[in-house]
């Protein structure tokens, strides 16, 4: 795993928010990187940057100081359009509340995000009803999300992310809104789908479950790396 | 149309209805407002469009026809004969009075644009008598068929003024101001009737010319021959006379217009906004996704577009199906809807949903993709 070129890595990343006279550092010093095919879940507290850490590896954020590569691309001073572009070809996000769009179907969420990364309309199509059969919701394809349940909203969630092919999916307390079986077969899911299909995942959560799908975990805290260490699976 | 537009358009049945009508009302209203100001402008002006006169003739100051402020000698007449590039002169008594039917109540009384000409000529009479005798007798007249529908004025009624009264022997079409309508006698019917003294007295002359091409010259030149009169081209009265009587209309309708096309935009531009407000946390995870501000730009302006098409059809619709009808009820409710205004109202529509997704589109450019991690 270790001669893969990383998928992603922060070298000394440091996010500072100001306001006015105030300074917040929600991340300070902050260095690790994600091969393909592995899962690294990133923990802490509340308030310990976890989710600043994800933002900013997903290129939603600029870092103040240090540098991020996705993919090999360094994304610390790109521009909006840019860090946009790299979001729609490379980074698959998975969040903690779905975020599934109401007006459309299952299958429509994963459609759009195919045919936003470049694939024609039947491609994204044919590729997103592949995705949703592969995750078991064949017979749910036209449900719209109020008709599915919390487990079958992150599945679809999972496709949608799969859908443009990323080499790095990112995932914000992907379990936080399902029970502990439903986060069981997410995460299952998830780690199986990484090593398939050769992704590099990040797992952000506090959730201590996710330990076992993990094949390391970093752990935050006010915004600091404290520890390191890895779970075999 | 993109897929996030048709679907979040069309999700909210009740808000796109909401939508549809206020912009339909508006077109409709916008529509509707037009057709009735080309109706009246087409009704008001045609009876003097369509008397076949090159040049009207009218004492120094008379502004149109239906004020008909003007007195002429009749010897006028005589003289105008003489020049040799007139081919026909005849003359016309025309007064605006209130009638009423015999036997009535006196106070029960309509307006009637009484004109009275020279059948010999014919020059100035009825345009087309629709129904029974002309021309008139003494003591008869022809009504527009207008004043018939709308104040049950029938053949074989007596119309009283006074003490003097006339027989309705025929109906004609093409007088009608809308507000008044013509009723035609001859003219020594107008002069006993009215009791013009001295009775040689006319209100216009109307001429052909032998050669029509040279009105405005023959006018200017007439003019300068004779002092205190004016003569003027059939057109140049026609349009007078309209702006006599929507001139004073128009300021109005330009206000309501406008209030119309604000309240269409408020509509279209509250109900977008709110939309857009409600669906910011979808549009901050498409932003997450990658999807760029022009992709999300085109999903508000696809969706104000077609709630401004989809409005302005229902709107063109009620326009061009009620308008009519409206009229067959309330005869002065005259309306003419013109394809020219139509399309004119469907590029205000259009300008009115450019406007009203401008204000969510720049509110989109604001929403940050980070946050869609937030709960």
């Amino acid at each position: 795993m270790q001669d893969r070129p990383p998928i992603l890595k922060l070298d000394a990343v440091s996010k500072i928010y100001r306001s006015g006279e105030f300074e917040v550092k929600a991340l300070d010093n902050v260095s690790f990187q994600v091969n393909g095919g592995e899962i690294v879940a990133v923990m802490g507290p509340s308030g310990s940057g976890k989710t600043t850490l994800l933002t900013i590896a997903g290129a939603l954020l600029r870092p103040s100081v240090g540098r991020v590569h996705v993919c090999g691309i360094d994304v610390s001073e790109m521009s909006e359009g840019d860090l946009a572009s790299v979001r729609r070809t490379k980074v698959g996000f998975i969040y903690q509340s779905f975020n599934l769009l109401e007006a459309l179907s299952a299958l429509e969420n994963v459609v759009i995000v195919s045919q936003n990364h470049g694939h024609d309309k039947q491609t994204a199509d044919e590729r997103a009803r592949d995705l949703l059969e592969m995750f078991g919701l064949g017979h749910r394809m036209h449900a719209l999300p109020k008709k599915l349940s919390d487990g079958e909203k992150q599945r679809v969630a999972i496709a949608r992310a799969l859908a443009k092919d990323p080499e790095l999916l990112l995932a914000d307390e992907p379990t936080a809104n399902l029970d502990s079986k439903r986060g069981h077969e997410v995460m299952e899911l998830l780690r199986q789908k990484a090593m398939e299909l050769h992704k590099g995942v990040v797992v952000v959560s506090h959730d201590n479950r996710i330990r076992q799908f993990a094949d390391r975990v970093v752990w935050l805290e006010d915004g600091r790396l404290r520890d390191d260490e890895t779970h075999s699976v | 149309m993109l897929l996030v537009a048709r679907k979040n358009l069309f999700a909210e049945k009740t808000r796109l209805a909401i939508s549809i009508g206020g912009i339909a009302l508006s077109v409709f209203l916008i529509g509707i407002l037009l057709s009735l100001f080309r109706g009246w402008s087409e009704r008001v002006g045609s009876f003097v469009e369509e008397v076949p006169a090159d040049l009207w003739v009218a004492s120094e100051g008379t502004t149109d026809f239906t004020a008909a402020a003007s007195i002429l000698p009749g010897a006028l007449g005589l003289r105008l004969e003489l020049v040799p590039e007139i081919d026909v002169v005849a003359p016309l008594i025309v007064r605006p009075m209130e009638m009423s039917h015999a036997g009535d109540d006196p106070d029960n009384t309509f307006d009637v644009h009484f004109v009275g000409y020279d059948p010999e000529v014919g020059l100035g009479g009825p345009l087309e008598v629709t129904e029974g005798k002309s021309p008139p007798g003494p003591g008869e007249i022809i009504v527009d068929e207008q004043m018939h529908r709308r104040y049950d004025v029938n053949i074989g009624d007596r119309l009283v003024r006074g003490t003097k009264s006339l027989t309705v022997v025929g109906y004609s079409k093409g007088g009608d101001f809308v507000y008044t309508q013509v009723g035609h006698v001859t003219i020594d019917t107008a002069v006993d009737f009215l009791a013009l003294d001295p009775p040689s007295q006319r209100t216009f002359f109307v001429m052909t010319l032998e050669n029509p091409d040279e009105r405005e010259s023959v006018a200017r030149r007439l003019e300068v021959a004779i002092p205190g009169v004016e003569f003027i081209t059939g057109e140049a009265f026609a349009a007078e006379t309209r702006d006599r009587i929507l001139g004073q209309i128009l300021p109005i309708l330009i206000v309501v217009l406008i209030v119309a096309f604000i309240v269409g935009l408020a509509v279209a531009g509250l109900t977008i906004y709110t939309a857009t407000i409600e669906k910011s946390r979808e549009y901050g995870i498409l932003k997450a996704e990658g999807f760029t501000n022009s992709y999300l730009y085109r999903v508000v302006f696809e969706q104000s577009m077609v709630t401004g098409i989809l409005g302005f059809l229902v709107g063109a619709a009620m326009t061009i199906f009620v308008g009519p009808f409206a009229q067959t009820q309330v005869p002065q409710f005259v309306v003419f809807v013109r394809w020219q205004d139509i399309l004119g109202i469907a590029g205000a529509t259009l300008l009115m949903s450019l406007i009203a997704a401008y204000i969510p589109v720049r509110r989109l450019a604001n929403i940050d993709p980070v946050s869609v991690f937030k709960g």
